[in-house]
């Protein structure tokens, strides 16, 4: 009897070290997991970042002498295509610009200029996403009279 | 005598150490080098956010890496090649050279109407610069390859410069960087005509020494160390990495073509043709279609200018879809930006932008 | 039962661990002040509607220093100012957030002078906030501008 009991005892010890080594390795393994999915996470805010600091002062879109900020020409957006931006920035993406002025909100085209003040690039209805707002400058060509407005611009999921 | 209960506890404490100390050291292997990967996108994610952020503000900056032979193996454009997994750097246009502390920097091509955006992210570097039987358009080419370098005055990973040689001595100075050598030293160099006839800089001098490498101006072919270049005029020319083999050279068209075939030799030259014709392209297209949007608000005076600024950027828009290699297009390329640039002036003197 | 005791520490010490060791997301900060400075360059950069020296938001400001009482068109500057940027703000800025933006000359806590203030002061007081400044230059005195952002 008295033997068992030492056995047992040895046995009941085996099984709490080895609970607490196979402990150990699951939190490890899970703070290493929270790690990976929290650089998961930065890395792609920091894509749509990237992609929102970019579109907002790529130079082809903005109005020269603004180092900061973002001065879009309305004439500029207005001539931009989802393809054309497309063949820069790749695809996956969608970026939105709309003047808050007095006018009620309207989608720009060729026809439409210069009394619109959205512009649209790539936007598919019914799929998820992640997007940002800034506001930015919008310059009015026609009127030289500088607007301002709201950018968004988020990636698909 | 050992009972055999006290024989069991001794074995059966050998083979369960032996196991727990196998499982722990096979856990922690695998532990670290999961950590290891982990820690080098870190510092992989951080390093392409400055390289973003100096891109989108043009303000440069320092990035340091440590053991950065370990993290980057090698920069193959558009991506950076890691031990963990290729990293791309689309949109933009980079010209990386790794290095434990690099310098990041906005350089820009400007064409008036539009502006060619790349980035130069290079370590401590000192480049020589030698004219030979110098002409105006070497010296002419030697300012424009210096200005396609980056400005490191407001940052502490610095390229600077030095020209040479006479007598074997090369002319250089620590605070000889790129602002200072572009608009002082070598205008200076030109206009006092006592620099005309540098010759060839020896190869393993102590005076030398000072400098990581090195590009070659002449008005004709001449065998020398390092790249040659030999201009047509202040932009265009013909780049020989290899002076034994004068069959192998490389047109460029711009100073940037020359810097991307100093730094990366023709991996980067074919990657910086292929973006800047692309983006090209893409402008002249924007320019156009932003033109025929402008064109029922436009004044009178203003639409024949408009007319003839848009028959330029047709032309620049089929030139840039042709073989970059091609000396005749890539030359009626010039000619049309620069009739576009002029152009795209006169516009605004006119105030018609 | 030392080492039952023992495991329910080391359990527990992890759990505890784990629920407050969440990596704080840096890069949401970036972001506020990232939109914080937009929106600040977007305000001062905007047409007022009226001629110069009052056609910007920050002509009019540095105008409203500069020669304070006077008028653009009829209206006063300071008038202007207290009609445009609240319009402003509360069209680009986010619903949720509330703003108090100073304008002062730069020296101000030394030498006293003029200080306009539009929005909500208590936004300054806040712990989870985010500043962005600029500076609108002029002859005698460089103005500083500064815009606070919180959650209202």
């Amino acid at each position: 009897m008295k033997g068992q009991a030492h056995i047992l005892e040895y046995f009941f010890l085996t099984f709490f070290v080895l609970m607490v080594i196979v402990l150990v390795a699951i939190f490890l393994t899970a703070y290493q997991s929270m790690t990976s999915g929290s650089l998961q996470s930065e890395y792609e805010t920091q894509d749509t970042m990237f992609m929102l600091k970019t579109f907002s002062n790529y130079p082809i879109l903005n109005k020269r002498g603004y180092k900061e900020g973002s001065m879009f020409e309305d004439s500029k957006l207005t001539a931009a295509t989802c393809g054309d931006m497309e063949t820069i920035f790749g695809t996956g993406w969608f970026a939105e610009i709309i003047a808050k002025d007095s006018m009620a909100e309207k989608e720009c085209t060729v026809n439409d200029y210069p009394l619109c003040n959205k512009w649209t690039f790539c936007k598919v209805s019914g799929e998820d996403f992640q997007a940002f707002e800034v506001p930015v400058n919008i310059y009015r060509k026609t009127t030289r009279v500088v607007s301002a407005g709201i950018l968004r611009v988020g990636f698909y999921d | 005598m050992l009972s055999v209960f006290q024989l069991f506890k001794i074995i059966f404490g050998i083979v369960f150490s032996a196991f727990v100390l196998i499982t722990i050291m096979r856990f922690s292997f695998s532990y670290t080098d999961i950590g290891e990967s982990s820690q080098q996108a870190a510092v992989l994610i951080g390093f392409r956010k400055v390289i973003n952020d100096v891109y989108t503000t043009g303000i440069p900056g320092d990035y340091s890496i440590n053991n950065v032979n370990d993290v980057i193996m090698r920069y193959r454009p558009p991506d950076i090649i890691s031990a963990i997994t290729p990293l791309s750097i689309e949109p933009m246009t980079v010209l990386m050279v790794p290095g434990e502390d690099m310098g990041v920097y906005r350089n820009e091509y400007d064409l008036g109407w539009y502006s060619f955006y790349y980035m130069e992210v290079l370590p401590k570097m000192n480049v020589l610069i030698n004219p030979l039987n110098a002409t105006e358009s070497v010296w002419d080419t030697a300012k424009n390859v210096v200005s396609a370098f980056p400005s490191t005055e407001n940052i502490y990973t610095k390229v600077k410069f030095g020209f040479g040689c006479r007598n074997s001595y090369p002319f250089n100075d620590e605070n000889w960087e790129r602002e200072r050598f572009e608009d002082s030293i070598l205008a200076w160099a030109e206009v006092s005509g006592e620099y005309n006839n540098l010759s060839v800089c020896p190869l393993d001098t102590p005076a030398m020494d000072y400098f990581d490498d090195r590009i070659t101006i002449s008005p004709a072919f001449t065998v020398v160390d390092g790249i040659l270049v030999v201009p047509m005029d202040g932009d265009t020319g013909y780049i020989y990495p290899d002076t034994s083999d004068p069959m192998l050279k490389y047109f460029y068209k711009n100073p940037i073509d020359v810097v991307s075939f100093f730094l990366g030799g023709d991996e980067f030259y074919n990657y910086t043709n292929k973006k800047f014709l692309n983006e090209l392209k893409f402008a002249a297209t924007l320019k156009i279609n932003e033109i025929n949007v402008l064109r029922p608000n436009m004044g009178t005076d203003c639409v024949g200018h408009y007319q003839e600024l848009e028959g330029m950027l047709n032309a620049i828009k089929t030139l840039a879809a042709q073989d970059y290699r091609n000396q005749a297009s890539m030359l009626s390329l010039n000619e049309m930006i620069k009739e576009s640039v002029s152009k795209y002036k006169e516009i605004g003197d006119e105030g018609c932008d | 039962m030392i080492l039952i005791v023992l495991m329910i520490i080391i359990m527990m010490g992890m759990g505890i661990f784990l629920l407050f060791s969440s990596i704080r997301d840096s890069s949401s900060s970036e972001f506020d002040n990232y939109y914080t400075h937009n929106l600040l360059l977007t305000v001062l950069r905007t047409h007022t509607g009226y001629k110069s020296p009052c056609s910007t938001v920050s002509e009019t400001i540095s105008s409203a220093f500069l020669l304070p009482g006077t008028t653009c068109q009829g209206r006063m500057k300071s008038d202007i100012l207290n009609e445009t940027i609240p319009v402003l703000m509360d069209a680009v800025k986010k619903p949720n957030l509330e703003y108090y933006l100073v304008i002062q000359p730069e020296n101000w806590e030394v030498a006293g002078g003029r200080r306009l203030e539009f929005g909500k002061s208590w936004v300054d007081n806040e712990e989870d906030k985010s500043v962005a400044n600029e500076k609108i230059l002029q002859y005698g005195s460089n103005l500083r501008v500064k815009l606070v952002l919180a959650e209202g």
